[in-house]
Parts: C-alpha cells; structure tokens; sequence
C-alpha cells in the first residue's frame, strides 16, 4: 500500500467514524446529556455568583472544569466504543477484510472520536462567554478550555482507542477507561493541605488530567497568569504524544478475537 | 526562702488572671448594632460592636468574638462562613473607654438568626455577653442569574432538536428500507 493510498484510507475511515458518530444518535445523545449536565452546572454557579456565595472568577473555574471533565469524559466514552464496539457488534470482520490497515483504521476512528471533544468545546463557549463577561475572565477561559481542554481531551480520546484495541468487549473497555479516567482525576481531589505540599504538587502536575483542572483553577480561581503556570500543560502535552503513539503501535493488535 | 518564694511565684499565677477574668466579665460592657437587621441572601451587612469599660481599672488585652446562631434550630450554622474573621483583639481599654470593632457579615441561607458577641481573656472561665441581635435574612434568588438563562435553556433545545430530526431521519430511513425489502 502507498504512503497516498494509507493516508487516503484513514480519512475515509475517519469520515465513516465522523458520519456513524454525528448522522446516528449516538454523538448527538452524548452532547445532549452534556449539555443539560452543563446547563444545571452554569445555573447554579451562576445563582451562587449573582447573590456573591461564589466570587465571579470561581464561578467561571467551575464552569470550564466542568466543561474539561464532561467533555474528556464524553471522548473517552465514544472512543472506548470505537474497536471493541464493532466487535462486539460483529462489524470488525468486515472492517478488517477492507484494503485498510490496521494502523489507518485506528487513526482514523482516533480522528472519529475525537470529534465529540471538538463538539463539546463548541457547546461548551457559550456557557464559559456568558459567565466570564461579567469578571473579564473570557479570553484566559477559554484559553485554558481551547488549549488545556484539548490536550487532556486528545490524551483520554488516544487511551479510549489504546484500550478499546485489545479490550475483549465493549463493557470491559469502558469500565478500563472510565476506571483509568477516576484514577486520573484523583489527584484534584486531595485535601488543598496536601496538594500544596511537595509531594501532592508533583502528583498534581504529572498527571495530565488533574494538572488540566489546575491549571484552569489557578488562572480562573487565583488570578494567576497564564505565563507563569505554563509548565502544568507539559503533563497533557506528554501524555498526548505518548497515548497517541501507544494507541497507533496497538494498532497491530487488532484482531477479531484472541484480544485481552 | 524557697518556698515562701514558690507560693509567691504561684499567687501571681493564680489570682493574677483571675482579677483579669473578673475584669473582663463584669467591667466590659458590650454592645451590638444595629439592634435587629433585616437583609436579603447575598447583601453584606456592617456590624458594629462597642466594648465599653464600665470600671474604674485599665481592662484587657482581651478578645471580642462574634457568634451566629438558629435558636430555632431548624438549620446549623458555621459564622466562618458568614464572615472569615470571627475574633478581633482588644488591646485594653482605660477607665470608661470605649472601642468600635466592625464585622462585615454575609449571610448564606435565609432564615432568622441570632448574632451576638463575647469578650474573653485567653483561659478565661467567665466571659463578657452582648445583646442579641435578630438578623432576619430573605431568600434572593432570580430567574436569570449573570444572563445565563438563555444560554443554559437554548442550548440543551438545540442539540435536542438536532436529536429528535436525526431518530426521526433515521426512523424515515428505516422504514423505507423495510418498505423496499417487503417489495
């Protein structure tokens, strides 16, 4: 096959992905739940800040957290389906016996999915440029949402597909990759004590998707300025790169059954 | 020598607080205003406390607390979260001296509530009470808040219209092709 020919096979696999994604209701049911969970979130964050429960900047943090932990979460869904999905469905045998290699057919069911993250940003501005007018906050959140919001996207959408290659079913792909999302989000959980110390501030910044969320409370919540805490985008920028490699490697891996 | 030294040293520990104690409780007198106050959820309110020494002695150093509480207890209260600062120092006060503290409450949840003060020296057993007031405390809350209304109800219609035209496409589409495969 061609270096032309496998570049054109993953674009028409992506655009399968992207038609069988947006054309049926599965990417149209997942923004749907999203954006009511986004709605309730704006509202009540909204209503704290009009009657000042909630400074102003922390009610547009919340927001674009939400936004960032919905949407990633929203990609890794689609994405975890991608391969164990078809089959489980008994669709991946058709899929295999095209002129496609395994390799264009995981990058190109990557580009699929991560077109519900791209979805999400897109509802997801509105929400953040109606609460941050008020605070003059609009331009850094969605900076942090554009930017921060796609690399960590970009991650868990990669580590969907890396799963869901050798994933033997469906179910098990998606209880790995929300499983592996939870123990990835833990980390902006800690106590602000313990975050603060060495040790928690490490465990913040390493992990991609906590150092995400931190990064959008520093800059939204604290004031602080983009600039100086541009190194908490090394962690995504990281596992951006490096899930994407594992998941296009674990392309080889795809097979009809024998999978883990 | 020593020991006539020991209980000397251990008087000075022992009665010397106590007169203070005493001081602060009877000869402090405190006073909280405005007397009752009504608001509404969100509205920061201006309290002012006025510690008077009614003795003829120097008082203090002592220090003013304010408390919030239901006395229906129908909700629990935290006042950190009315104020951040609960307690103000007093450094002392001269005979018939008088020093205005101010607290700037905001209340979080509607509902009557008592607010008060108590001035205390450190390990006092005996403390000096205000007068309590009634805050009275209105629920706020607006149909719109910061204009996300619109946002937040157009949104979640858009994407389910989106929805609803793609089942019904899709349901379109199915029944055709049932049609055809019945010819």
């Amino acid at each position: 096959m061609t270096a032309r020919s496998a570049r054109a096979s993953w674009i028409v696999i992506a655009v399968h992905e992207l038609r069988g994604l947006w054309l049926s209701a599965k990417g149209l049911t997942v923004l749907f739940g999203y954006t009511i969970l986004l709605s309730i979130m704006a509202f009540i964050a909204a209503s704290e800040a009009q009657l000042n429960l909630l400074d102003a900047r922390e009610s547009v943090g919340i927001v674009v957290q939400m936004a960032i932990g919905l949407g990633t979460l929203a990609a890794l869904v689609v994405s975890a389906d991608a391969i164990s999905g078809e089959r489980e469905r008994d669709t991946l045998e058709a899929l295999l016996v095209t002129p496609v290699s395994r390799r264009a057919l995981v990058i190109g069911k990557m580009v699929g999915a991560s077109s519900m993250w791209l979805a999400g940003i897109v509802v997801a501005v509105p929400y953040v440029v109606a609460m941050a007018n008020g605070p003059g906050v609009a331009a850094d959140a969605l900076f942090v949402l554009v930017v921060a919001g796609s690399l960590v996207g970009a991650s868990l959408t990669a580590l969907g597909i890396a799963i869901s290659a050798v994933a033997m079913s469906n179910r098990v792909s998606l209880a790995a990759g929300v499983g592996v999302l939870l123990v990835f989000a833990a980390p902006s959980q800690l106590p602000a004590v313990t975050a603060k110390g060495a040790l928690g501030a490490v465990l913040v910044a390493a992990n991609p998707v906590s150092a995400g969320l931190k990064l959008a409370g520093l800059v939204l919540i604290d004031q602080e300025t983009l600039a100086s805490q541009w190194t908490l985008l090394i962690s995504p920028v990281v596992a951006a790169v490096v899930l994407t490699y594992l998941a296009i490697r674990l392309s080889s891996r795809v097979r009809l059954g024998g999978a883990r | 020598m020593i020991v006539r030294g020991a209980f000397t040293t251990l008087a000075i520990i022992v009665f010397v607080p106590l007169s203070v104690f005493a001081q602060v409780s009877q000869d402090v007198e405190l006073v909280v205003n405005p007397g009752s106050i009504e608001t509404t959820l969100g509205r920061t309110e201006r309290i002012e406390v006025r510690a008077t020494n009614t003795s003829s002695e120097k008082v203090g150093p002592f220090a003013v607390h304010v408390d919030i509480t239901d006395p229906a207890s129908e909700s629990s209260v935290d006042p950190e979260d009315w104020t951040p600062t609960l307690t103000q120092e007093v450094e002392g006060l001269e005979p018939g001296e008088s020093n205005t503290l101010i607290w700037n409450v905001q209340p979080i949840s509607n509902g009557a509530y008592s607010l008060y003060a108590v001035a205390l020296v450190a390990g006092s057993v005996e403390v000096a009470v205000s007068n309590a007031v009634t805050v009275r405390v209105e629920s706020a809350r607006t149909l719109n808040p910061e204009g996300i209304l619109p946002v937040a109800v157009a949104l979640p219609l858009v994407v389910g219209a989106l929805l609803a035209l793609n089942l019904r496409r899709s349901a379109a589409l199915r029944r055709n092709r049932n049609a055809r495969l019945t010819k």
